[in-house]
């Protein structure tokens, strides 16, 4: 018998004193468990971050570089439009810009008015209202209220579509933690948003040189000019689209977006 | 032969030892009576002795059974029979976590089923095989062919989210099983699971423990039942020798039935009136003969310190798609080795595997070869597309598809199988260590360590000028490539003694797993034009296309312990419990959840006397519950990366809109099994029932948040799901005699499922939704995969409504027409010995529930089936519909299928009965009588083997088990899912 073995048995022999000789069986149990139940503890405090998927990316490294505000407004604006379904499949093809070149799902579909698939509510809800009030809400904590200002635009941009074709939206109440969340009426919704694009639009223009939009805005370069005068259209065409039920208005806010000086 | 001088004056007797269930009774020694001339069973239970002449007789013996005497009577060959002593009570199963248990002792159901039973009729993959061999779990094989994926149920669909599949163990240690993706109506391929990647060579045994009550001790992850796997091991003795190889031919059965007299006139649709003759017969000749070829070699042997086994194994198919083919390579090595006057064992396995499967055939309606197949317009030249699937296009020097119609869902279909390839490719390791410590006569401790490491690609390539509308003209890629993995460990201290009546075995122990899934990437270019045409690189792929990482992981901390204690042998109290620490819990305050077992058993036939009839007789009651933890980063996620970005802008971040769930639970399975087990007339007759009730409650699930809410999602636990039924298997001797045994097993279940409340402020709340058509829906009331369809708008006197134009209307809402899952289950296997025959025929039934088949809705729209030109033979179709306020008795066969089939259609007529019982399984095998047994071969076997043969009775039109996937929602449905095969083949066995 080589010295290693020799080692190797004495090992086992001194590991079979401690668990065998010793014939106090539940002290033996108890030390075992207590062993475990020590083990198991300490190792649950990496369940916090094991649990966080690593791809993606927590609000502490977006305020690195102030990315945190900004990074959701491509995609607000990415979903001002409805794309293949809101877009292609209804209006572009209802004015005739598009077509389908067969009868495509036996002809009952959104291009024979058959709305089929209609998923604008929700995209509105889900990927406008939802992430903008995240912005309009850490905006405030950050102190960066020109941001707040800009998601409160396309807010406006992104509901007074909605309304367009839903009539009564949940707007004003949004984000409400009742149980009952009240609609807004068209009427009441038009004399809001324009109440809020005048605010919008006294808060560009206090900061017209304001650059920190740039990195995030695909539309204009982050150029408060041009926002301003989005601000302008957007106000005439909401005036025009009530031209008929409510002239007064339309007729005080249509003049107000022409006399404005960045039309 | 020289050698048989030798032999003169000696007899060579060979034959098979068998138990009283029919399964091979291994390892019993076989003696010449009054000699020392002795051998031992092998493996299937076959023995070849040379005595000294062939009148002598040979004596049966084993510690596990009575010892029997047989006289050889100069006959070659003898089927012997042996009975296990007391009755069987000594027969010990394979529990949780690799103890091996009495089975008398046991408290729940548990059914085994050997490997050669499982090998006999060649299937790939081993969970196939298994089908109507034990009660009570509901096997549904994809129809994608080899390397597939398979699903299986145990008493009823339990989890909203989870696949309520069973829990697989290798020897002990829980094997990773994740099922890819799975086809859907709009396309997609089966992306195979864990399954596949075994070989069933391997295979010892297997056991099914159905219900949750015995495997509390695996936690969770065997709320759904355990299926456990033995491999074979090397046993003490002479090194053993196998060799076997299979080869099995596969041809596509129940087609649809298809016309070939009424053409399109230039159009898409078939619809004319002016019957012709069409060229017929592609369709049949486009699908091969599918050949499967299974060679395997093991070596088995060891001494009385140290055994080992080796096997290779390898499968080539080539499916009944063309251009479909299957490889697998499996090694497998394991050790085991005694040490320090045999107190320490330590063993290991080491299994490896690859699988590559090249153009696994999908389902659905985009790339799918089978869609422009079946619908092809009947006046054109079929030969003339596929001989000129590609067409050279000057206008951009490329080769692009040839096929009449630009319908988003018709390819040419040898363009889709010559230019779209798909590769799957998988490599896998799987590889565990145990030490066992005897540290004295009645405790015992081990650990044991395992790794199951999987590299998976999915690689699909769809050629540039391809379907217009689903392939970008450069030609689209999907790719993935992840790692899966998983990490045990455990530690297992266990006693065992006998207190004068009282005996306990009692074990604790802790285990620590850590999985990490799905760790890799994909990328997808969807219709997004690569950038230079038909180079699949990370190079060519458009700016503007994300590429994503996943990944999915858990850590599952466990204590649990068990206790059996028994009073002479006749009851015992079975009393177990677990706690689990889920990572995926984490910040809830409910990451530890314990939960209990308590079980007894009384063997009633050792209590009372009973009648001579009877052998043996017990009772079982058992009563569990077990949690089951949520999914990955469902708490509180961050945000990702990838919205949509701007030429000028930097990519987006898509905020995280869920509520955050801080309240979460785990969700709660409750499970109680009475049982019984008797077996009659000397243990020729087995019975064994069970009747089950379990209750899902605490249902994890994800709803919508309102619209005005800030939020777009929420988690909630809620909802009770029950399931209750019984499983029956009976098995027994029909014949039993010295030459003839005739052993039948029949299993039998039934389960009824009750979704009784999802969402109690939401009663309108469901999970699943329209497909096109077709809906499987889970909603509070109902059961788990209720089938919503549209029926015809009727009036009050049950007539069809017309429209204006004389087209039958559609029901304004999806109405309920049965349920997909089958009520009953039916498996009845034979085996029969007769001399050196072996004759096995398997027969399963699954009884009630629906079937739907969306391929048949798009054959009539198309005017293809042989149904529509019947319609068109006879001029009209009777109906019993009213326009207007006019009856109506008969419809233009165009008018009526163009309305009602296609998509979204009125599905009514697609809706069959699943009902069917089929020859499943017909297996002929001779063993070869080994005139030398000190010769170089030892046993020698040949079979031939047919699967699915034929129908007994069906009332579909084609074969409602036809899986387009495996996974909840789309069981029972076909869209052009590949049809199923019917297998012939043939198999030899050596051992050397």
């Amino acid at each position: 018998m080589n010295t290693n073995e020799m080692s190797l048995q004495k090992a086992i022999r001194l590991l079979r004193q401690i668990l065998c000789v010793n014939k106090n069986i539940r002290m033996k149990k108890l030390i075992i468990a207590a062993t475990l139940l020590v083990a198991l503890g300490s190792c649950t405090k990496n369940f916090e971050s094991f649990n966080q998927n690593p791809h993606e990316i927590s609000d502490e490294s977006l305020r690195q570089d102030f990315n945190l505000l900004g990074s959701p407004f491509s995609g607000l604006m990415f979903n001002l439009f409805g794309h293949q379904i809101e877009e292609d499949l209804c209006y572009d093809n209802w004015m005739g810009y598009m077509g389908t070149p067969t009868p495509f799902v036996s002809n009952v579909n959104n291009t024979t008015y058959y709305i089929r698939w209609n998923s604008y509510w929700n995209r509105v809800y889900n990927n406008v209202m939802s992430p903008s009030k995240q912005v309009i809400e850490l905006a405030q904590a950050d102190n960066l209220p020109l941001f707040a200002t800009w998601a409160k635009l396309v807010r406006i941009l992104s509901m007074s579509k909605l309304t367009a074709l839903h009539g009564p939206v949940i707007y004003s109440n949004y984000g409400s933690r009742e149980n009952l969340i009240l609609y807004d009426s068209e009427s009441d919704l038009y004399n809001l948003f324009f109440k809020q694009l005048d605010s919008i639009q006294s808060d560009f223009a206090a900061n017209t040189s304001y650059g920190s939009f740039k990195k995030f805005d695909p539309s204009y370069g982050g150029d408060i000019n041009s926002w301003m005068k989005v601000v302008n259209s957007l106000r005439l065409r909401l005036a025009m689209r009530i031209s008929k039920v409510a002239p007064a208005i339309a007729k005080i806010q249509g003049e107000k977006a022409m006399d404005d000086p960045v039309l | 032969m020289s050698l048989s001088a030798f032999a003169q004056n000696k007899f060579s007797v060979s034959g098979k030892v068998v138990n009283n269930t029919g399964q091979p009774a291994i390892g019993v020694s076989v003696v010449e009576k009054g000699t020392r001339v002795a051998t031992v069973t092998g493996e299937e239970g076959n023995f070849n002795i040379t005595i000294s002449s062939g009148n002598a007789t040979l004596v049966f013996s084993s510690v596990e059974y009575e010892t029997k005497e047989v006289g050889v009577n100069s006959q070659p060959y003898i089927n012997v029979e042996l009975i296990r002593k007391d009755g069987g009570m000594e027969e010990v199963v394979v529990t949780a976590l690799g103890i091996k248990r009495e089975k008398k002792a046991l408290t729940y159901a548990s059914q085994s089923v050997g490997g050669e039973e499982m090998r006999k009729a060649a299937n790939i993959n081993f969970m196939d095989a298994l089908s109507g061999k034990a009660a009570g779990i509901d096997i549904a094989t994809s129809s994608s062919g080899a390397g597939g994926s398979t699903r299986a149920v145990l008493r009823g669909s339990k989890s909203l989210t989870g696949l309520s599949e069973p829990l697989y163990v290798i020897d002990g240690i829980p094997m990773v099983n994740n099922k890819g993706g799975q086809p859907g109506s709009y396309g997609g391929t089966d992306q195979g699971d864990g399954l596949s990647a075994i070989n069933p060579g391997d295979i010892e045994t297997m056991t099914v423990l159905r219900g949750a009550n015995a495997s509390i001790l695996y936690g969770s992850q065997g709320a759904n039942g355990v299926v456990i796997i033995t491999t074979k091991k090397g046993k003490n003795g002479k090194a053993v020798v196998n060799f076997n190889s299979n080869t099995v031919f596969d041809k596509v059965t129940s087609l649809p039935e298809f016309q070939y007299k009424y053409g399109a006139s230039g159009k898409d649709y078939s619809w004319d009136t002016d019957a012709g003759n069409y060229q017929s017969g592609y369709i049949e000749d486009f699908f091969k003969t599918g050949i499967n070829t299974t060679n395997g070699i093991s070596v088995a042997g060891g001494n009385d310190k140290t055994t080992a086994f080796f096997s290779y194994g390898n499968t080539y198919a080539t499916g009944v798609m063309p251009t479909n083919t299957y490889n697998r390579n499996n090694f497998t090595f394991n050790q085991s080795t005694k040490l320090f006057d045999d107190k320490i064992t330590i063993s290991s396995n080491v299994m490896l595997s690859s699988e590559l499967s090249r153009n696994r055939p999908g389902a659905g309606y985009y790339n799918n070869p089978l869609t422009g197949l079946y619908l092809f317009a009947r006046e054109r030249d079929f030969d003339y597309f596929k001989n000129n699937y590609q067409v050279f296009d000057s206008t951009r020097n490329l080769y692009k598809m040839n096929w009449y119609s630009s319908e988003e869902k018709q390819n040419n279909p040898y363009w889709e199988i010559n230019k779209n390839s798909k590769l799957f490719k998988t490599s896998r390791l799987i590889a565990s260590v145990k030490v066992a410590y005897e540290i004295d006569d009645h405790f015992k401790f081990e650990t044991r360590g395992n790794i199951d490491y999987a590299n998976k690609l999915f690689d699909n390539r769809y050629a540039a000028a391809g379907n217009a509308v689903s392939v970008s003209p450069n030609g689209s890629w999907n790719y993935a490539k992840y790692n899966d993995q998983s990490i045990y460990t455990d530690g297992i201290l266990s006693y065992n003694k006998v207190f004068g009546n009282f005996s306990l075995s009692a074990l604790a122990g802790a285990s620590y797993q850590r999985m990490v899934f799905n760790d890799g990437m994909n990328v997808s270019t969807g219709t997004v034009a690569l950038q230079y045409p038909n180079v699949f690189t990370f190079a060519n792929i458009p700016y503007n296309i994300v590429f994503n990482q996943t990944i999915n992981r858990v850590i599952k901390q466990g204590l649990f312990a068990n206790a059996t204690i028994g009073f002479k042998d006749m009851v015992y109290l079975d009393l177990a419990g677990r706690n689990d620490w889920a990572s995926t819990l984490a910040l809830t305050g409910n990451q530890s959840y314990f939960y209990p077992a308590v079980g007894i058993s009384a063997i009633i036939s050792e209590m009372f006397d009973m009648p001579q009839s009877i052998s043996f007789l017990k009772v079982r009651a058992s009563t569990t519950k077990t949690a089951n933890e949520v999914p990955f980063n469902s708490v509180n996620p961050y945000n990702t990366i990838g919205g949509a970005g701007g030429p000028t802008g930097i990519g987006g971040i898509t905020r995280n809109t869920q509520v955050p769930f801080t309240n979460l639970q785990p969700e709660q399975i409750t499970s109680n099994e009475y049982g019984l087990e008797m077996r009659l007339f000397k243990s020729r007759l087995g019975l064994d029932v069970t009747y089950y009730s379990g209750a899902s409650t605490n249902q994890f699930l994800r709803l919508p948040a309102p619209s005005g809410s800030g939020f777009t999602v929420y988690f909630v636990n809620a909802g009770k799901i029950t399931n209750k039924g019984f499983e029956i298997s009976v098995n027994g001797d029909i014949i039993r005699n010295d030459r003839l045994l005739w052993s039948s097993t029949v299993n039998m279940s039934r389960n009824i499922n009750k979704i009784v409340e999802l969402i109690p402020s939401n009663p309108d709340y469901q999970v699943g939704g329209n497909s096109e058509g077709f809906a499987s829906i889970i909603k509070a009331g109902g059961s788990f995969n209720d089938l919503y369809i549209f029926k015809f708008a009727r009036n009050d006197a049950g007539q069809i409504i017309l429209d204006a134009n004389g087209k039958p209307t559609k029901a304004a809402k999806q109405e309920k027409v049965g349920n997909l899952n089958p009520d009953f289950l039916l498996g009845w296997n034979n085996t029969v010995n007769y001399k050196n025959f072996s004759l096995s025929a398997l027969i399963n039934g699954k009884f009630g529930g629906k079937a739907f088949s969306k391929t048949e809705a798009f054959l009539d729209s198309y005017g293809v089936s042989e149904r529509t030109a019947d319609a068109r033979d006879a001029g009209t179709i009777p109906i019993n519909a009213i326009k207007g306020t006019a009856p109506v008795t008969s419809i233009e066969p165009a008018l009526y299928y163009s309305t009602i089939g296609d998509r979204n259609g009125i599905m009514e007529p697609y809706v069959f009965s699943r009902t069917n019982v089929r020859l499943a399984q017909l297996v002929l095998g001779y063993s070869f009588v080994m005139k030398n047994t000190e010769g170089f071969i030892k046993d020698a076997s040949v079979s031939l083997i047919g699967r699915n043969l034929f129908f007994l009775y069906k009332k579909a039109p084609y074969d409602p088990e036809q899986a387009m996937s495996t996974n909840i929602f789309t069981q029972g449905n076909d869209v052009f899912a590949v049809p199923p095969t019917k297998s012939y083949g043939v198999s030899f066995k050596l051992t050397f």
